[in-house]
């Protein structure tokens, strides 16, 4: 897939969650775009706010306030104002969201979950799975795995699917760092507009175009 | 892009999805005289759906969505919360007081002018939980539930038919040897099997799915739910799951719909209403759930 040059982009405003009746937000007004053809890197310490970032943008959770701004070539959709067809079917179309378990009938063979969620034939997804060094999970029913082996295979399936927009919560913890940063330069290249989480130690900063870190509800951006 | 993920891809860069196949507006049904305060005496706020001052039940009032085509939405919510009187007004089963099922094509079933009857075989497929509701026949042969399907659409070559009802049973997972078998001496788990395989004769507009795993097997569960999963997609419907498993749901559903009180109190995607959920309700039906 090849997307036109900075026909894709996500664009983050104002972005505020908070849980129950806390009084600081998890996060508090943060503001930042990733274009097509780039890729920004989240990094924080743990419970900074990482996983709600990446929930926001994919529509699992609904934020306070603030707004996210997805454009493709002259289009523009914000999700946090969308009615929930449209937020699903961005899921399934144009968004490739890694952001938990992939949910599926528990005896169906990985190989087969990851072609219908990235939409692509059996052979490109264990083609797939092998770019992840696992290729050997994909007969193996997908409810019978270790959790680890599920977030790989949800992984793959993520990224196979080559669409517009990638917005991943710490891929690293699911796949092989090499394998992952090909993958991701792979998506970049192709023009997709890419957000990934990390740890503050994440080798990703290598393939980012900006890192920021989220600390305290909101983003600092590195110098580079 | 290789061609199998662009197939349904009208505009690549679209970011709204196509129109809806079925769109429901203003569903309500009531049983009972009715009087004009049952609106105001029903729902979330009175915390029942039974009107005191005149004893209706109000089972569902103002339901609305939308559903596409190759999209599946789950319902959720407890016994009397009006899931199955909404099913029932989807399959036609009950005409309601006020509201409209537009169908893409068919305009608003209810005022359509084909029998509902018609439009049941064509138009708006159920799949029971228990397969007699579904109108099969025990006695007869699994082959000859799907054959009546097929001779219902026209076809009348004894051969044709009785291939492709042999293919339509073994898509589904039946093994040939079962084919020929009365329906009775099936499990429920093969006699849902059967109904889908009737579905698929013709497929539907809309889909309906009552409970389609509940009273089976946890093992037979699994492989229901991956042919369920796998019909789905093939049948390209608009497809309604009901089910009190959220579990369930999950897997099948990409977007679920809260009932409570005969009142839709929150729609959102699976992942959203389940993991952030708004309503005071499906906070509690959330956190009950057994994991």
């Amino acid at each position: 897939m090849t997307i036109a040059p900075g026909a894709a982009a996500i664009t983050v405003t104002d972005l505020s969650k908070r849980f129950g009746g806390a009084a600081t937000g998890v996060l508090d007004a943060v503001n930042l775009t990733a274009r097509g053809g780039t890729m920004l890197l989240v990094v924080g310490a743990a419970s900074s706010g990482r996983s709600t970032l990446v929930r926001c943008l994919t529509g699992v959770y609904r934020p306070d306030a603030g707004e996210v701004t997805f454009r493709l070539g002259g289009r523009a959709l914000n999700l946090t104002a969308a009615d929930p067809r449209t937020v699903a079917w961005m899921r399934g179309h144009r968004i490739a969201s890694f952001d938990g378990q992939l949910a599926a009938a528990p005896r169906l063979p990985a190989a087969i979950v990851v072609a219908r969620v990235a939409q692509r034939s059996r052979s490109a997804a264990v083609a797939a799975l092998a770019k992840f060094q696992a290729a050997d999970l994909a007969p193996a029913p997908i409810g019978r795995l270790r959790t680890a082996d599920r977030l790989t295979v949800a992984l793959a399936a993520t990224l196979l699917a080559e669409r517009p927009f990638v917005v991943l919560d710490e891929p690293e913890k699911s796949a092989d760092p090499d394998s992952l940063a090909s993958s991701l330069k792979r998506a970049v290249d192709a023009g997709a507009a890419v957000i990934a989480t990390g740890a503050l130690d994440s080798a990703l900063e290598s393939v980012a175009t900006a890192t920021g870190e989220l600390r305290r509800g909101r983003i600092e951006w590195h110098k580079r | 892009m290789t061609a199998d993920t662009v197939a349904d891809w009208t505009d690549r860069e679209s970011l709204l999805p196509p129109p809806p196949m079925v769109s429901v507006r203003g569903l309500s049904h009531r049983f009972g005289p009715g009087c004009d305060r049952c609106v105001d005496l029903t729902g979330e706020e009175a915390g029942t759906n039974r009107c005191h001052a005149c004893g209706s039940v109000v089972a569902v009032y103002d339901a609305s969505f939308e559903v596409g085509g190759r999209e599946v939405l789950g319902v959720v919510g407890e016994s009397g919360s009006g899931k199955t009187t909404l099913l029932r007004c989807l399959h036609l089963d009950l005409v309601p007081d006020a509201g409209s099922i537009v169908v893409g094509g068919h305009g608003d079933l209810f005022q359509a002018t084909e029998a509902h009857s018609e439009l049941k075989r064509s138009t708006v497929v159920m799949v029971h939980q228990n397969a007699l509701a579904a109108g099969l026949y025990p006695r007869l042969a699994a082959e000859s539930n799907v054959a009546e399907r097929l001779l219902g659409g026209g076809a009348r070559v004894f051969a044709e038919i009785h291939a492709r009802a042999a293919e339509l049973l073994s898509e589904l997972g039946l093994q040939p040897e079962r084919h020929t078998d009365a329906l009775m001496t099936f499990s429920g788990g093969m006699q849902q099997r059967v109904q889908l395989a009737r579905a698929l004769v013709d497929p539907p507009q809309l889909l309906l799915l009552d409970e389609p795993t509940t009273g089976l097997d946890p093992s037979v569960q699994a492989d229901l739910l991956e042919v369920v999963q796998r019909v789905t997609e093939t049948l390209g419907s608009a497809t309604v799951i009901v089910s009190h498993d959220l579990a369930v749901v999950r897997i099948l559903a990409s977007r679920i719909l809260v009932l409570h009180h005969g009142r839709i109190v929150e729609e959102g995607i699976s992942e959203q209403v389940l993991e952030d959920p708004q309503h005071p309700y499906t906070q509690l039906l959330v956190s009950s759930r057994l994991t």
